[in-house]
């Protein structure tokens, strides 16, 4: 049953620029920070992977320590870059924002913990090298995870920030805050479509680093080139069927909102859909011929494209969830 | 009542905002006044007539920058993060308020706080790879963008303590944004500025003297010496001119919420501190001592200085910060953000609304149900009582109330609800708002913790 009483009312003070300044702002600064998280955690997974299936040999070690000393600039950028999104979410959508924060308080404070400890790791791994690092594979995993558990949290706030609904059960069966949103249909895919993006990015990663190296180092390069493509490539693929998942987890109001209902959302989703399958072509194209042109400006260029529409859409979607409680003019 | 209460048992939630402010203030500040340290350092590294010595200066500098970029950058940022995240949990009407406010100030820091982030990045990664000139230059832009972070969020920390009459003259109208410029040079800002500015140097020297503990006094003396002396000498300012400021600063917050202080003043003679009053005695006698130690300790042996000597200052300076921190807070009681709206939330202009409503009627955050007179107190509990109160923890009403019965709880109640000018109360507690129905279900619900019901007698079946 809907609860309309537990939405807070609306700040009395006004903001002091229009609205749609702010959600363009919200808009450009979420996609930085989904850039630079992207980089951070797909670099680190990839980092790991590669260090796996080289059985600690020379080659993938070097992957891993060369994309290691990249995490702790990576890292505090995910964070700054996040500040500001989450400066305007709080002006956009306070009273929802808040309140869900404050339902699933204690898992939302910890994420704090969780990236202290995976910035630290990030740093130990990367002041290791060569010989000496027994431990650098175990730390580089643990923070990983850590940073996993954070996108999990935040995929539990935001659904429940959007879906008013939920939060006087949540809150009145635990109000010290011990909640998640796990009842959520959307909540598995729309982490995972977070996460697998991320694996992919972090594939970009490996071939802008492959760039750099392409000169200097050309074998290196080629390697790097190729792990990172294939990396992207697959988990693009494995997108598809992560996004498929997600579209038919959501409503049915709401899904129809990117077949046909709402033509600019339908519109999006098309370009996301091509430019993700498009983008896969390419790549591969790219890694047959070794052309790191193509693999380092044109892909990524696509990608860029793609994960813009995708922000908009979630833009999108934020809005179709909150319309029975909220139309800002 | 807006929004849900975050329910932190024992602890308050308070104090949640306290522990990773005092920590981050101790970081941010050390940020700001160690971005001046490094390129000043630096300068006279590159000048010394004793080549030598101005390169291991460089050395012990490199060494101390990586300290600082792992200190400041990821402490620094976390627990910059975690200030938000605490703000929003435990007091979301002030948050929203200061952020309709201020957002484009916070942008603006964002801007600076982002550049210092890159600069101190590259400041640390291209010692000896880059032209020691250009090096330098980078460490100023790092000086120059982390003061301005300090200079913006001032603003934005003086505002929550005094407003200005210009800004609480349109607050509430919908024009607020007209007087952005006031609200943030308000009274407060140039004093406050100053003593931070201050605390932000001292602080540079106290971690610059833990780093510098760490040289081996036997194997290289002159460095040492020169070090921790030229360290040493950053707490200087700090402890000339931090009285003046304060004074200054003190007279600068309206008489109205200065109450708090004089009470403390005038009670010592009955032995009867308030808080704020021990507070300052705990910050003259630490930073009193911080002087001694690093004078006896460090400028005059500064060969045998070592880090337990360093870790003892930094200690002290942890206290001071913290208790300063605390004080800052306590000053402004009984509101969060001053003559606007009380710790509680509850905006001064719609009290005597809320009076004449009701405390729940715009939000139902009630457990259960609405209906039962218990439940409704508990709610009202949480939203007025639990910004600075636990039932049995931090500043817990099961001690501060015990002894009174029911209809002298009611009456205390009251005499809050009331807010009469010459009720000593006024001077910290916001009134309690609401209907006397209201007034009542509060009554109820403490009085059902502060005596409990004897629980009912288990009836064991008797054959």
């Amino acid at each position: 049953m809907m609860q309309p009483n537990l939405i807070p009312t609306l700040d009395p003070n006004p903001l002091p620029a229009p609205y749609w300044v702010f959600k363009l702002l919200l808009i450009v600064t979420f996609f930085l920070h989904i850039v630079a998280m992207n980089f951070m955690l797909g670099g680190g997974v990839l980092a790991l992977v590669s260090k796996w299936r080289s059985k600690n040999q020379p080659k993938g070690n070097r992957v891993f320590f060369d994309v290691a000393k990249k995490l702790p600039v990576l890292l505090p950028a995910t964070i700054t870059l996040g500040i500001a999104p989450l400066l305007f979410v709080q002006v956009l959508y306070g009273q929802y924002f808040y309140t869900s924060s404050i339902i699933v308080a204690w898992p939302w404070f910890l994420v704090l913990v969780f990236l202290t400890i995976a910035y630290y790791g990030f740093y130990y791994v990367s002041f290791q090298s060569g010989q000496h690092h027994g431990r650098a594979g175990g730390v580089m995993l643990f923070s990983v995870i850590l940073t996993f558990l954070i996108g999990f949290v935040y995929s539990n706030n935001l659904t429940l920030s959007q879906t008013p609904s939920r939060w006087g059960g949540k809150y009145f069966s635990n109000p010290a805050g011990w909640n998640l949103n796990l009842s959520e249909p959307t909540l598995i895919p729309r982490f995972l479509h977070f996460m697998v993006a991320a694996v992919a990015m972090g594939g970009l990663l490996l071939v802008f680093m492959a760039l750099a190296n392409w000169k200097r180092d050309t074998e290196y390069a080629r390697q790097l080139l190729q792990f990172g493509g294939k990396g992207f490539m697959y988990a693009t693929r494995a997108q598809i069927l992560v996004g498929i998942w997600f579209l038919a987890s959501l409503p049915r109001d709401m899904r129809m909102l990117y077949m046909g209902d709402n033509p600019l959302a339908t519109i999006l989703l098309l370009v996301g859909v091509a430019g993700g399958i498009g983008s896969i072509f390419l790549m591969s194209d790219a890694l047959r011929k070794e052309n790191i042109r193509v693999a380092a400006y044109y892909v990524p260029g696509i990608v860029g494209v793609v994960i813009l529409s995708m922000s908009v859409m979630r833009d999108i979607l934020r809005n179709a969830y909150l319309k029975p409680y909220f139309q800002p003019d | 009542m807006n929004y849900p209460f975050w329910n932190i048992p024992y602890l308050g939630s308070g104090w949640v905002i306290g522990i990773i402010a005092i920590f981050h203030v101790m970081i941010s500040q050390f940020a700001v006044g160690g971005g001046l340290y490094l390129p000043l350092a630096e300068r006279k590294a590159m000048r010394m007539a004793d080549k030598q010595m101005g390169a291991e200066w460089l050395k012990q500098l490199a060494r101390h920058s990586k300290f600082f970029l792992i200190l400041t950058a990821v402490f620094g940022t976390v627990s910059g993060v975690g200030i938000w995240f605490a703000i929003g949990l435990t007091n979301p009407e002030a948050t929203s308020t200061l952020i309709h406010n201020f957002v484009f100030g916070w942008a603006m820091e964002w801007v600076f706080f982002m550049i210092e982030l890159a600069t101190v990045a590259v400041y640390y990664y291209t010692w000896d790879r880059i032209d020691p000139k250009l090096h330098l230059k980078v460490g100023w832009v790092y000086a120059g963008a982390s003061i301005a972070t300090l200079v913006i969020i001032n603003g934005i920390l003086t505002f929550m303590l005094t407003p200005g009459d210009t800004w609480l003259a349109v607050a509430g109208t919908g024009h607020e944004a007209s007087k952005f410029w006031n609200a943030f040079f308000n009274p407060t800002y140039w004093p406050s500025l100053f003593l931070r500015a201050c605390v932000c140097a001292s602080l540079a020297g106290i971690w610059a003297l833990i780093t510098s503990s760490h040289i081996d006094g036997d194997k290289h003396p002159a460095l040492k010496t020169s070090l921790v002396q030229w360290s040493v000498k950053w707490l200087v300012p700090s402890f000339v001119a931090i009285p003046f400021l304060m004074i200054w600063y003190l007279m600068m917050v309206p008489e109205s919420q200065r109450a708090l202080l004089s009470l403390g003043i005038d009670t010592i003679g009955a032995g009867t501190f308030s808080i704020i009053t021990r507070i300052a005695l705990v910050i003259i006698v630490t930073s009193a001592t911080i002087v001694g130690v690093a004078y006896y300790l460090a400028y005059r042996n500064p060969v045998e200085f070592n880090l337990s000597h360093a870790m003892a200052v930094l200690l002290l300076a942890l206290i001071a910060t913290g208790s300063g921190e605390y004080a800052r807070e306590m000053l402004r009681k009984p509101y969060v953000i001053g003559r606007w709206m009380y710790s509680n939330g509850v905006r001064v202009p719609y009290v005597a609304r809320i009076n004449q409503e009701g405390y729940l009627v715009h939000s139902e955050w009630v457990w259960n149900s609405s209906t039962s007179s218990y439940s409704r107190g508990e709610a009202i509990f949480r939203g007025e009582c639990g910004s600075c109160h636990t039932l049995s923890g931090y500043r817990p009403l099961k001690t501060l109330l015990a002894g009174r019965d029911q209809a002298n709880i009611g009456s205390f109640i009251t005499m809050l609800h009331d807010y009469k000018p010459d009720s000593p109360y006024r001077r910290f507690m916001p009134p309690m708002v609401g209907t006397k129905q209201d007034v009542d279900d509060l009554t109820n619900y403490l009085n059902a913790q502060v005596n409990p019901p004897a629980p009912a007698k288990v009836l064991t079946a008797q054959k």
